[in-house]
């Protein structure tokens, strides 16, 4: 699959048009890791925003404390044509997680300061994209908002 | 249990997965599973308490018990792979990826064979669990692997499905045999009973035949 296509499937990417998806694509690159390897570290500069293309990924969480639950706890798995690493787009593009490779994985990363620049000067693809990425986020906070729940129902 | 035995510990939310990972163990001689936890927090305690060597632990594990229909986390098993390795460094822990339904559904129910990732990106290693032990520990502290269904034992499975179906084609020509043989006895006492009953007949009809000729003869 083409980077393009991958970046089309991504529910992020998917409203845009080819046009756009071509620029993009020109300051992406695919990138390969093996099962366990750390994708990004939180506290380190986002410089990517990442589409999963294949395998699955943990996000992952440092704890202040080593804690009753351990140093790290996941709060997320991303999952096919996902997007993650989204501090790249939000100030101060900082990664807030730790993003581990639960199986040999394949990416589509792009480039967060050439990204931001073409939303900057494309307000029509930024604000596109910026919707869409609104979109996907809220959605994944109503899931865990439902987890949560759940979860604190069978606590009492 | 010996102290040469390898004790092994598997998680998974999934009963179904938590049979396929026991097994794997028990397939293996020397191995046997000390505990079966259903969650992160269960197999955290088994851990602690039971000191295996191996643990086999499902990515999908969820935080905290629950029912599968539950919108829960399960998203526990690298957490409580890394907490194992790191609480307890002797034991090997493992992170066995589910086969994926189209993989199951391609091989069908057959013995399960578990692997691990190897050097090469994406190579996929057969590997026996006292494998797993070779090597310093921090060298087997956490591993990523997954599970295989086997096509041999496919085979295996299909020859004892035959098997049954044989025993159950062979246990049905008996008894029809039987029934058959019950008629065939029942025929010849009814074909004895319709002969003697033409003779007891034609006696009858003769006998009436006599008495008719002796009626008429003594009239004249």
């Amino acid at each position: 699959m083409t980077m393009k296509n991958a970046l089309k499937e991504c529910g992020v990417f998917c409203t845009l048009g080819n046009a756009d998806l071509d620029q993009i694509e020109k300051f992406s690159s695919v990138e390969d890791y093996q099962a366990g390897a750390t994708i990004f570290t939180e506290g380190t500069s986002s410089q990517k925003l990442y589409v999963l293309q294949s395998g699955k990924v943990a996000l992952q969480m440092q704890l202040p404390n080593q804690s009753r639950v351990g140093r790290r706890v996941s709060v997320d798995i991303v999952t096919r044509n996902e997007a993650f690493g989204w501090s790249a787009l939000v100030e101060p593009h900082l990664y807030t997680l730790m993003a581990v490779c639960l199986e040999p994985t394949r990416v589509v990363a792009v480039d967060a300061g050439k990204l931001r620049s073409l939303l900057d000067e494309d307000k029509r693809v930024g604000y596109e994209l910026l919707k869409r990425l609104i979109g996907v986020v809220a959605s994944r906070l109503e899931e865990t908002r439902h987890v949560l729940i759940s979860e604190r129902l069978m606590v009492v | 249990m010996s102290d040469s035995t390898l004790r092994v510990v598997v998680a998974s939310e999934r009963p179904e997965f938590r049979q396929m990972l026991a097994g794997v163990v028990e397939r293996e001689p020397g191995a046997v599973v000390v505990g079966q936890a259903e969650n992160s927090l269960r197999a955290l305690a088994l851990a602690r308490q039971l000191r295996p060597q191996v643990a086999l632990v499902d990515p999908e594990l969820p935080y905290i018990a629950g029912h599968e229909s539950q919108r829960l986390s399960r998203m526990s098993g690298l957490d409580t792979a890394v907490n194992i390795s790191h609480e307890l460094p002797s034991v090997a822990a493992v992170l066995v990826s589910n086969p994926q339904p189209a993989e199951a559904a391609a091989t069908g129910p057959g013995d399960p064979q578990l692997w691990v990732y190897g050097e090469t990106a994406g190579a996929r290693m057969p590997v026996r669990l006292h494998d797993l032990m070779a090597g310093t520990p921090a060298a087997r502290r956490l591993v990523f692997g997954g599970i295989k269904l086997g096509e041999a034992v496919v085979t295996r499975a299909t020859l004892a499905e035959v098997a049954d179906k044989l025993v159950l084609c062979g246990g049905l020509g008996i008894m029809g045999g039987l029934g058959l043989m019950v008629t065939l006895v029942l025929a010849g006492a009814g074909i004895a009973l319709a002969a003697g009953g033409a003779a007891t007949l034609l006696l009858g009809f003769a006998g009436k035949l006599v008495a008719s000729a002796r009626a008429r003869a003594a009239r004249d």
